[in-house]
């Protein structure tokens, strides 16, 4: 991030103002700073500071709640802040931080196909959930965020210390985001209208795709379970999954918006997106077009190292820059269990496969959570040295300048997920929540093939998986690149493969045909489409350079693999064994800088690497050397990660070794 | 049973590991390892045809045998149990949970809902668990769960535990019941910066702090546990009858204070241990379980009377254990 002349990295940490005495501010943002984070971030609780209808308190009455003093304080102390002030903004409040008011008030509330209240089940209280639709809500936000803006107007950057800004939080439905869980609530339903008119023209081109006979727009009522037989019967259901990701963004947009209008503006404006990405029926490509930063919020024990990559490889290959708002050191205790070294590993393996800047949340103790590095007083904690440690190493690493070189790009087909949400069978147990507990977002869909060749809405995830897996192998550094993300999220690749069923949306089709022409290998399978978006039928062209291949069948995408990687000579820098260890590395214009070694078994193994010329490896956490002439031996604990600087031996500047030439991520 | 405004704080990652780990399985232990783990969720149409079917944890499976047997796919899959769905039901309990709640219901109140919901969806045959051991369980109150809160934990008091590692503070924790319930969950950090910034020492040295200090900042203190961490875990682990009620006999756990409801689960303890031991002598003819009714029965009912072990119960299990475990008796 720059300031002014100064580039400052994007890292800060999460101290909730309102949850400490005052007299801990000052010794908490010093330890903050001390950690080697230039800015600190806090939430702004509406319900903490509403006092009644639409009257605050922002240090008038309970001194822990001036805001205004606290901004005051960090600028005084050097730091920038990073703002988030709602309205959701969960952290383990009751009613996620919304006052009981706005949450009892009908008008406000998200509606079930039944019209009834959409109810979320955390403690310490199950509540009914708002409506992103909601006018009414959006009124109330309104409202909240000029009683904020009046207190942080003048202390938005140049003038303060505000340098960046999030609007709401983990925009998902509040976590009631099954298919046809919400929003039925009457505005959700005049913004579904709008949406069907923008998608398909007229009411008369509706009635034709959706196989319907409406003879006003208010007769057109979103879907409320599933029903569908054959190809036709799947376009409203797409629909309405691609709708409830534009009600998400409108949204965003509104309240972003609002938020400048009440004097919060002129920084960059971030949203995160929480766990399960995978599954959720909101788009990170979309979001993107929103605000400035979109970026994924981590909490993993190290034993989903494989979720935490590629929810990572994702990330990088889709949003501009890969961001962690929330970068989880300890958890609320409600949530799964996570020791330090859970975050530690989680934090590194995320650094390792190309996320560029985060958030550590959270960085000082607060009222239900556990494990932060610096305790409620502000006094650091054993763990806080293993943190500065980790965040002093990146920051003399120049980490935020450094890019990860990619030259393959896994395709991430967004109407196939969307046909995963829409035929999802089990409700509010969503697939994001089986995302989230281990699983893959695709395990609850129903089975049936409806017309297509195969059931796509589960074959898509195996076989992005399964080239996932053969790339790994391989050692061939690679992205997930949602198929809505910019085009500039494709510059420079050398190879796309891009999961293919009965049905394609025109506009990936007609990328992945733009690619080949550009000298882009284009892999495409394992089916050949016939169908369009609307299921209409079209004939599909294959053009030079665009092949189908079984990227479904592991044998066969190993096979794919190996005939990339030799014919074009991909690029596979410091191979390691034996698996499941592995590599990543991280460089500049001048060649490969940071090495990433991973082990994520549960048990200790000697990594050996053949980097093709000598060098001396550096551990940049714990100061070990390792070189060696034909290979270099490091010994790797059971799910750890190490960070190590790469110097070359024959003139002790960085390598410049077989790096370079693809796209950055 | 949770205040809207708990507030739960003062442990780092390892005090709040430590305690978790006190009720989790013992690292190792092949029979558990082995034995069927996980749940398995089938979703059916109307003629009970599976739709979708997985292993929570282990993923997808497809190729369900129609029709669905739940306890055959519980043996093939390896899982414990096994929920069959007809299609839309989770929509169907989510519609009729909210219908149910009331906007100032506590989370006691809305879990209670939950699970009346649940039952009506079961009662349609809309939802299928196997096994349905707990199927004709009654669902309690709201009243008689606060009840037996009052037993275990009394409006205004205070639950202590706090473990050590030698002389080190392995972890601990204060629970306080308010008016709105729980509205305290406290760990190693208050409690130790009310005993003077340390607890180091063991837990024999330092119990009496704790309980002061405790008792100052939070409130009365119904139920302290002081003891070795290696002790308490071996003890959660072990079911072998007796064995707490040896342990505190022993010293080797201290139980201060010590309130009704837990003399009587030690009473029992002890003489659980004892009748098995002396079905062991007697043989099968001789039922424990019927012979200790009467008994139980007429504890439950002095239960909220009694003031110490020897009035609850009628004699010292303590003292009794020490009897019975005395070889020249």
């Amino acid at each position: 991030m720059r300031l002014g002349r100064r580039e400052v990295p994007l890292l800060s940490g999460a101290l909730h103002y309102w949850r400490l005495e005052r007299d801990a501010w000052k010794p908490a943002l010093r330890e903050v700073r001390n950690l080697g984070l230039p800015l600190v971030e806090t939430y702004v609780p509406w319900s903490v500071h509403e006092v009644g209808p639409n009257a605050f308190d922002f240090g008038e009455r309970d001194p822990r709640l001036d805001l205004g003093a606290f901004l005051d304080l960090a600028g005084e102390l050097g730091m920038q802040v990073f703002l988030r002030p709602g309205p959701h903004i969960n952290a383990e409040m009751t009613h996620f931080g919304i006052p009981k008011r706005v949450i009892d008030d009908p008008a406000c509330q998200a509606r079930s196909p039944r019209g009834n209240p959409v109810v979320l089940g955390f403690p310490p209280r199950m509540f009914p959930v708002p409506s992103y639709a909601s006018d009414a809500f959006h009124g109330e936000v309104g409202r909240w965020y000029d009683a904020v803006g009046a207190v942080v107007r003048d202390r938005m950057w140049p003038h303060g210390p505000i340098v960046l800004l999030q609007v709401d939080n983990e925009a998902a439905y509040y976590f009631r985001n099954g298919p046809f869980d919400q929003d039925y609530h009457p505005d959700a339903l005049a913004r579904w209208r709008e949406f069907l008119e923008r998608h398909h023209g007229s009411l008369e081109a509706l009635n034709a795709a959706h196989g319907s006979a409406h003879e006003r727009w208010a007769e057109v009522m979103p879907p409320r379970r599933f029903e569908a037989a054959g190809p036709r019967d799947l376009v409203p259901q797409l629909d309405w999954a691609a709708f409830k990701e534009v009600l998400i963004e409108e949204a965003l947009g509104r309240m972003r918006d609002r938020m400048a209008e009440a004097g919060m503006g002129g920084v960059p404006v971030v949203h995160n997106l929480p766990l399960g990405d995978g599954g959720l029926d909101v788009s990170l490509p979309g979001i993107g077009r929103v605000v400035d930063l979109a970026g994924l919020d981590y909490y993993h024990p190290a034993r989903e190292y494989h979720t935490v990559k590629r929810r990572t490889l994702y990330l990088a290959g889709t949003a501009a820059v890969p961001y962690a708002p929330e970068l989880g050191v300890g958890a609320p205790p409600w949530f799964t269990p996570l020791s330090n070294e859970d975050s530690l590993f989680t934090a590194m393996a995320a650094c390792a496969f190309g996320l560029r800047g985060f958030n550590l949340y959270m960085a000082v103790d607060r009222d239900r959570w556990y494990g932060a590095p610096i305790d409620g007083s502000g006094t650091p904690r054993v763990e806080a040295g293993t943190w500065k440690h980790f965040v002093h190493a990146l920051t003399d690493a120049r980490f935020h300048d450094l890019r990860r070189e990619v030259e393959v790009a896994v395709l991430w087909p967004r109407e196939y997920a969307r046909l995963s949400r829409a035929t999802h069978a089990l409700g509010p147990l969503s697939p994001s929540t089986l995302e989230a507990l281990g699983g893959a977002p695709v395990d609850g869909c129903r089975g049936q093939s409806f017309g297509l060749d195969g059931p796509v809405q589960v074959r898509w995830w195996a076989a992005v998986t399964t080239v996932a897996a053969a790339l790994a192998e391989a050692g061939i550094p690679h992205v997930f690149v949602d198929s809505d993300a910019p085009e500039a999220q494709l510059a420079g690749m050398r190879v796309v493969i891009s999961p293919m069923h009965a049905f394609v949306d025109r506009g990936r089709w007609m990328r992945l045909e733009a690619l080949a022409a550009e000298g882009v290998e284009v892999v495409y399978g394992p089916g050949h489409p016939e169908l369009d978006g609307r299921m209409d039928t079209q004939r599909f062209h294959v053009p030079p350079r665009m092949a189908r291949h079984a990227l479904d069948d592991p044998d066969a995408a190993r096979a794919l693999v190996r005939d990339l990687g030799s014919r074009l000579d991909l690029r596979r820098p410091f191979p390691v064994s034996p698996p499941p260890l592995e590599t990543t590395v991280h460089g500049d214009g001048s060649g490969p800088q940071l090495l990433f070694v991973l082990n994520p078994a549960a048990r200790a193994l000697e990594a050996r690497i053949e980097p093709n010329e000598p060098v001396t490896l550096t551990d940049l956490m714990h100061g070990n050397q390792f070189e060696g002439e034909q290979g270099v031996t490091i010994p790797m604990e059971p799910r750890t990660v190490r960070m190590l600087r790469i110097e070359r031996e024959a003139t002790g500047s960085a390598a410049r070794a077989d790096v370079g030439g693809g796209q950055t991520a | 049973m949770i205040d809207p405004d708990l507030r739960f704080e003062g442990f780092d990652s390892r005090t709040w590991s430590h305690l978790l780990s006190l009720f989790a399985p013992a690292a190792g232990d092949s029979a558990r390892e082995s034995s069927p783990r996980g749940t398995l969720l089938v979703v059916v149409d109307h003629e009970g045809d599976p739709l979708a079917a997985l292993h929570v944890g282990r993923g997808r499976l497809d190729d369900v045998p129609v029709p669905v047997d739940p306890a055959a796919l519980c043996a093939t899959y390896g899982a414990r149990r096994c929920i069959v769905l007809r299609d839309g039901a989770l929509d169907e309990l989510a519609e009729r949970v909210a219908l149910r709640l009331e906007p100032d219901d506590d989370y006691l109140a809305q879990g209670l809902a939950t699970l009346h919901a649940v039952r009506e969806l079961q009662a349609a045959g809309l939802l299928h668990t196997w096994p349905s051991r707990h199927a004709n369980v009654p669902i309690p109150t709201v009243a008689t769960v606060h009840r037996a809160l009052d037993l275990v934990l009394p409006e205004g008091r205070v639950a202590v535990i706090a473990l050590w590692r030698g002389t080190h503070l392995w972890t601990a924790t204060a629970l306080r019941r308010g008016a709105g319930g729980i509205d305290q969950v406290l760990g190693s950090d208050p409690i130790g910066h009310w005993c003077g910034g340390t607890l180091e020492g063991g837990f024999r040295q330092r119990a009496a702090d704790v309980l002061a200090a405790v008792h100052e900042h939070l409130g009365p203190v119904h139920v302290g546990v002081f003891a070795e961490a290696h002790s308490v875990k071996r003890l959660l682990r072990q079911a072998e009858p007796g064995a707490w009620a040896a342990a505190v006999a022993g010293k080797e756990i201290l139980v201060q204070p010590m309130p009704p409801y837990v003399a009587m689960a030690l009473g029992a303890d002890v003489l659980r241990a004892i009748t098995r031991s002396s079905s062991r002598l007697l043989g099968e003819r001789f039922d424990p379980t019927a012979t200790l009714l009467p008994f139980a029965t007429a504890v439950r009912q002095q239960l909220e009377r009694a003031r110490s072990l020897t009035q609850l119960l009628g004699f010292d299990p303590l003292e009794l254990l020490s009897r019975y475990l005395d070889p020249d008796r």
